[in-house]
């Protein structure tokens, strides 16, 4: 009988705080990014709003390399 | 229950706050998706697990093949992925890379699935052979 090892699928933790987090995140660009265009600086409206990207991938990078590691251990892929 | 409430909960919040941030802001609301998408499944897989370990304790009991089981799971964890990233590219508004990973997908199922039909036409061969 095929045995799986024990401890390696712990995450009952919705991590709501990350999600406020990017939201926040945002929304503090897209305010920023408004305030920047009406008032001509076009240039840096895009770079903050690259940068919030930036940012906000670094986050949910992390979390992406963990699910595909938990789906390749739980599908045995 | 509780885990699947406070999920629940933790989605619709999600939603709301991804209304509040796609307007200006498509970029992060897939960001966002992503991410609520990639912790539910987290959460999912922990109940997953029993269910696979049964699974294998059917196969154990009834003394299936284990290995043309573990093409089945495989597929079943590539088909779950793939379904989630080609309806994160449908929400992002660009379905071409979505389709071009189903197909990728359906390839790497078949291949993957070519042990199983070999397996089919040798017992096919075995039983028309000694007809």
């Amino acid at each position: 009988m095929r045995r799986r090892g024990a401890g390696d699928l712990v995450c009952l933790n919705m991590e709501i705080d990350l999600i406020f987090k990017i939201a926040a995140i945002g929304i503090i660009v897209s305010i920023l990014n408004q305030v920047l265009s009406r008032s001509g600086r076009e240039e840096q409206a895009t770079m903050t709003t690259l940068t919030g990207l930036v940012v906000v991938l670094m986050m949910v990078a992390q979390k992406i390399f963990d699910l595909f590691e938990l789906v390749k251990r739980l599908f045995d892929l | 229950m509780d885990v699947f409430l406070k999920v629940v909960a933790g989605v619709l919040t999600a939603v709301i706050l991804w209304l509040c941030v796609n307007k200006d802001n498509k970029g992060t609301s897939v960001l966002l998706t992503l991410a609520v998408c990639t912790m539910v499944i987290s959460v999912s897989a922990v109940f997953l697990r029993p269910i696979i370990d049964f699974i294998y304790k059917i196969q154990f009991l009834g003394d299936l093949d284990e290995d043309l089981l573990a093409v089945v799971l495989k597929v079943v964890g590539i088909g779950l992925l793939t379904e989630i990233s080609v309806m994160i590219c449908k929400d992002a508004g660009n379905e071409t890379m979505g389709k071009s990973l189903q197909i990728l997908s359906s390839a790497v199922v078949i291949w993957m699935s070519i042990p199983v039909f070999e397996r089919l036409l040798t017992l096919l061969d075995n039983i028309l052979g000694t007809i």
